[in-house]
Parts: C-alpha cells; sequence; structure tokens
C-alpha cells in the first residue's frame, strides 16, 4: 500500500461516510491529478451504481412486446435469412419431439457476451454458441466451459444450458451445464477440480436430447407403438406370447372349476388353440375384415 | 421530450430494426427506472435504513411493467421528431415513465414526517424525487437536456458492465459486499454486521473490488467513457 492509495482511500472513506450520513462530502484538494482521477472514478461509479437492483433480471423484448402491435413486427425482423440459425432450427425442428423457437441473442451481444443464439426447447431455455475459431469439432471437448460459458450463466441466470455448436455438416456440439464452469471437488481423493466439459461432442440433435433428457427426463419410460417401426417389431412373437398368457389363464380356471365339464373341456386346451390364437391375432393385426374375424372365432369356440 | 401515450407504436421503427442497439438502450431504461422506483437516494438521505429494501411502487406497479409503458413510448416515438440521440430519449422516457407511476402509486398515501418536510402541497407522494433542497419540485428537478441524459446512459451501460464482472471475478464475499454497499446503499457496519467483519474491514475490501472491477471494466471492449462517446457517439440528430 502506497502513500498515494492511502490518500485516495482516506478520501473514498470519507465519501462513504458522507453517503451514509456521517459526514460532508471530502475534498480533493490535496489530491495530485492521477489520485484525483481515481478518486473521482471510483466515487462517480459508486454513486451511479446506488439504487440497481443486482438481482433483477431484465424481461426481454419479445416479453415486454407480447399483445402488443409490435409483436408481430418483431417477428418479422428477427427472422432474417441466416444459414447457421436455420440449420440449428432445421435440426430442432425436424427431430425434437416438441415446441422450438430460436431467436438472435442480442440480449448477450449488447453486454459484449458471445452467444449466438437463444433457443426454447421443450420450456428450456438454452444459449447457443458457434465456434469457428477451433481446431475442428473434437476441439470442442477440451473447451474451457467457464471462459465459454460462465458468463452467459452469470449474466443470464435463466439459461437451462449452453450449447457450443461448430458449424460443420453435422453441427457437431457439446453441451454445458452451469456446474461445468465451476471448480468441484472429486471424490474420493478429495481434490480440488478445474472446470470441465463432460459430454461427448455429438451432432446437435443428439446433443440436445441427450442434455434435455438429463436435465428435464420425460418420465414416461413406455415407447408410444407408433413411433416404433414397423421392421423392429415381432408381431408373430407378441401375439403367441398374448395368445399363450390368455389360454393358460383359461387352463388354470378349468382346474380349478367345480363343474365338471368346464374342468374337462378347459383343463383339456394346449398348443392347438395357442397357435389358432396367435394366427388369428396376426390377420387381424394384418387386416382381416370383421365378418370374417367373427366367424373365425365362433369355429375356434366350437372346435374347443 | 416523454413520447405522447396516443401514439400507435411503428412497426417499422428504426431501433427495432437493430436489435442489438435495441437491447442496449432497454438494458439502460430499466437500469434508469430501477433507479428513480427504488427509494435509496431518500431513504439514505433521512438515514433510514428500513425503507432502504422498500419499494417505491407499493402495491402497484413493478418495474418491469413501467419498462414495458417506457418502451412502447420509445418504439412510438417518429423518428423524424428526434432531436437527440435514440439513447438520451430513452433515458429522458424510462425517468418519466417511471415518474408517473410513483405518482400513479403514492398519490393519496399519508406521508410519514420525514417525507411531509419535502413534499408540496398539490401532491402527496411518499418517496422523494429530488435531491435537491425542500423547495424544489422533485419532478421537475431531474436532468433534461440531451447532453446530462447521454452521459446517465454512458455510466448505466458502465454500471451494466460492472455487474456481469462483479458475477466473473468476484468471489461470494466479495460479491454479498459491492452488491449491499454499491448497488443497495448499506452501510460497512450493517454488512459488516451480517458477514461477522468490522465496518472498516468491509470498506477496505469494497473499496479493492470497485478499483479491481473498474480496471478490468476499463479492459472490456464494451466499456466506453463519456469522452469517448463525445468524441464518437450515435449520430442520430435529424432536426
Amino acid at each position: 500500500m502506497t502513500e498515494s492509495d492511502d490518500r485516495v482511500d482516506a478520501v473514498v472513506e470519507a465519501f462513504m461516510d458522507h453517503l451514509e450520513g456521517l459526514s460532508e462530502a471530502p475534498a480533493l484538494d490535496d489530491l495530485g491529478a492521477d489520485e484525483r482521477a481515481r478518486a473521482e472514478a471510483l466515487m462517480s461509479s459508486l454513486e451511479a451504481g446506488r439504487g440497481i437492483d443486482p438481482y433483477a433480471s431484465r424481461p426481454s423484448l419479445e416479453q415486454l412486446l407480447a399483445g402488443t402491435p409490435l409483436e408481430t413486427a418483431l417477428d418479422a425482423s428477427r427472422f432474417n435469412a441466416d444459414d447457421t440459425r436455420e440449420r440449428i432450427r432445421e435440426q430442432l425442428t425436424l427431430y425434437a419431439p416438441f415446441h422450438v423457437d430460436i431467436w438472435p441473442d442480442d440480449a448477450a451481444s449488447a453486454i459484449g457476451i458471445d452467444s449466438d443464439f437463444v433457443a426454447l426447447v421443450s420450456a428450456q431455455r438454452l444459449r447457443i454458441q458457434v465456434l469457428t475459431d477451433v481446431d475442428g469439432p473434437f476441439a470442442l471437448a477440451s473447451l474451457d466451459p467457464a471462459a465459454v460459458a460462465g458468463p452467459l450463466f452469470g449474466a443470464f441466470p435463466d439459461t437451462a444450458g449452453v450449447i457450443v455448436v461448430y458449424p460443420d455438416d453435422g453441427l457437431s456440439s457439446v453441451a454445458i451445464d452451469p456446474f461445468d464452469t465451476e471448480h468441484c471437488i472429486e471424490t474420493p481423493a478429495g481434490t480440488v477440480a478445474p472446470p470441465a466439459t463432460h459430454r461427448p461432442v455429438m451432432p446437435l440433435v443428439d446433443t440436445v436430447r441427450a442434455y434435455l433428457d438429463e436435465i428435464a427426463p420425460a418420465l414416461d419410460t413406455t415407447a408410444a407403438l407408433d413411433a416404433l417401426p414397423a421392421a423392429e417389431v415381432d408381431t408373430a412373437g407378441i401375439a403367441r406370447a398374448a395368445a399363450t398368457r390368455a389360454v393358460q389363464r383359461v387352463i388354470l380356471d378349468g382346474r380349478r372349476a367345480k363343474i365338471d365339464a368346464k374342468q374337462v373341456t378347459w383343463s383339456d386346451l394346449g398348443e392347438p388353440e395357442i397357435d389358432a390364437i396367435g394366427d388369428l391375432v396376426l390377420d387381424a393385426i394384418a387386416g382381416l375384415d370383421s365378418a370374417t374375424l367373427e366367424s373365425r372365432i365362433n369355429a375356434l369356440a366350437d372346435a374347443a | 421530450m416523454t413520447a405522447s401515450g396516443s401514439r400507435r407504436p411503428l412497426p417499422d421503427h428504426p431501433l427495432l430494426q437493430d436489435r442489438e442497439r435495441l437491447e442496449a438502450i432497454l438494458d439502460v431504461m430499466y437500469i434508469q427506472i430501477q433507479k428513480v422506483t427504488h427509494p435509496f437516494r431518500a431513504a439514505a438521505g433521512r438515514g433510514d435504513a428500513g425503507a432502504r429494501y422498500e419499494h417505491a411502487l407499493v402495491g402497484g406497479e413493478s418495474p418491469d411493467d413501467v419498462l414495458q409503458t417506457a418502451t412502447l413510448a420509445l418504439l412510438s416515438y417518429p423518428p423524424l421528431h428526434l432531436t437527440t440521440t435514440w439513447e438520451a430519449l430513452a433515458v429522458g422516457i424510462a425517468r418519466n415513465k417511471a415518474k408517473d407511476a410513483i405518482r400513479r402509486a403514492t398519490t393519496g398515501r399519508t406521508p410519514s414526517s420525514a417525507d411531509r418536510e419535502g413534499a408540496g402541497d398539490s401532491e402527496t407522494n411518499v418517496v422523494h424525487l429530488s435531491t435537491g433542497g425542500a423547495d424544489q419540485n422533485p419532478i421537475d428537478s431531474l436532468p433534461a437536456d440531451s447532453d446530462t441524459l447521454e452521459a446517465e446512459f454512458i455510466a448505466s451501460r458502465q454500471q451494466q458492465i460492472l455487474l456481469r464482472l462483479t458475477r466473473e471475478l468476484l468471489d461470494d464475499r466479495e460479491r454479498q459486499i459491492f452488491f449491499e454497499i454499491h448497488h443497495l446503499g448499506s452501510s460497512r457496519a450493517e454488512v459488516g454486521r451480517k458477514l461477522g467483519l468490522t465496518g472498516q474491514r468491509v470498506g477496505q475490501i469494497y473499496r479493492k473490488v470497485a478499483e479491481q472491477l473498474l480496471d478490468a471494466a476499463r479492459d472490456d471492449p464494451t466499456f466506453r467513457t463519456l469522452s469517448e462517446f463525445a468524441a464518437g457517439g450515435w449520430d442520430d440528430r435529424i432536426g
């Protein structure tokens, strides 16, 4: 601490006393030109900062103009043809089973933070950086996430993730979450590890899908039948398994039956009935008309 | 200077074609609205620490609502009527809309004795808008000339950069001290009590980080000083 530092500190201290109502504003007469400039910069900054809520987050322009006559004007102006953005939008829209919106990240640009687009995917706000100054897509795996994404998470706390994209054919990309940008304590050694990316570099659509599965998993684990290609479904196996279960249930009921006729006939069912019912289900899946289906069911019942 | 409320927004407004500039202007308008609607100055002047955390827009609009009104007013302003920069105009509109909101929120409320000393006869405002004398009409005392408004714009942009650097460069304790003193106006003693430090030590930490942030801000490519602005500022003056 130099004597000059001491003098500036004393003036700033007195200025803070003044702001707290404890004393008069300090005189700067005893300071040299450089000292005076430093003190004035600190004092004016302190005055200019007062009243600003450091935890507030400004509503986006889209939110401000929602429901106003300018809403559509904004839509028209923000979607100028841009090759990369359109490719990103196309990938996300084609493969993502949810609403996707994407627009230029002017809010970040305005405060000097690198971010090209904001994508609203499945109610998650992702920020997308397109990096062209790296040595190929695999360099994305060794980026420093704190430098790349730290300022974005700091300035825009509503960001669910930062996707860094290399503009090659597949839009290679890697996802960074807020915790990737922090130092962490590794177990079991207990050593402090620097920020690092933990996810693989993949095409954009896979990166976004995997990341969304991670941060907002869909809890329905069953795949819808219409989402499965027909060639991948073993309909014969499924039909025979269903027929087997149904016939075995009848056989068990027959063994417990009190009526002799039922006990004999139901317990006597077996492979021929299973095959016949399986074939019937397969034919029904293939498009058998209802009249034929009904007559075959009746024939099966008579034979049994 | 303020835009008329009867004007309709202009879909082809030049600021809508320059999204980056409009975003920067909105950031500054939001800061200006917070500063006008935050009763810090009046509270600090009265030594009323409790009032520091109250918002002037009691039970009504939020700064977000005021920003929406101000944004529409800005985007309704005909470019041909512009005699200053959009930035200066935006600061003026934001302040006036914030003052209007305070009027609506506080008219009819009973002022405290401290408020009553400086309040005019015609209107009851719980929150003082002026830092001037008791005879001064607070509504008229805010700077209105474009140079002052442009200086406010630059100062707000600088504060925005400092806010970003605060999140990037400071640890949790330094950040809390900086936010409490620099933005929220807490006294060093108050902050010291929260953190288990002396007020003097809090002051030392604040001064250290404030200088560190200012140095870092000067290296930031988006940081502009008033003199840089004057040398090559936005040239929107038409009339």
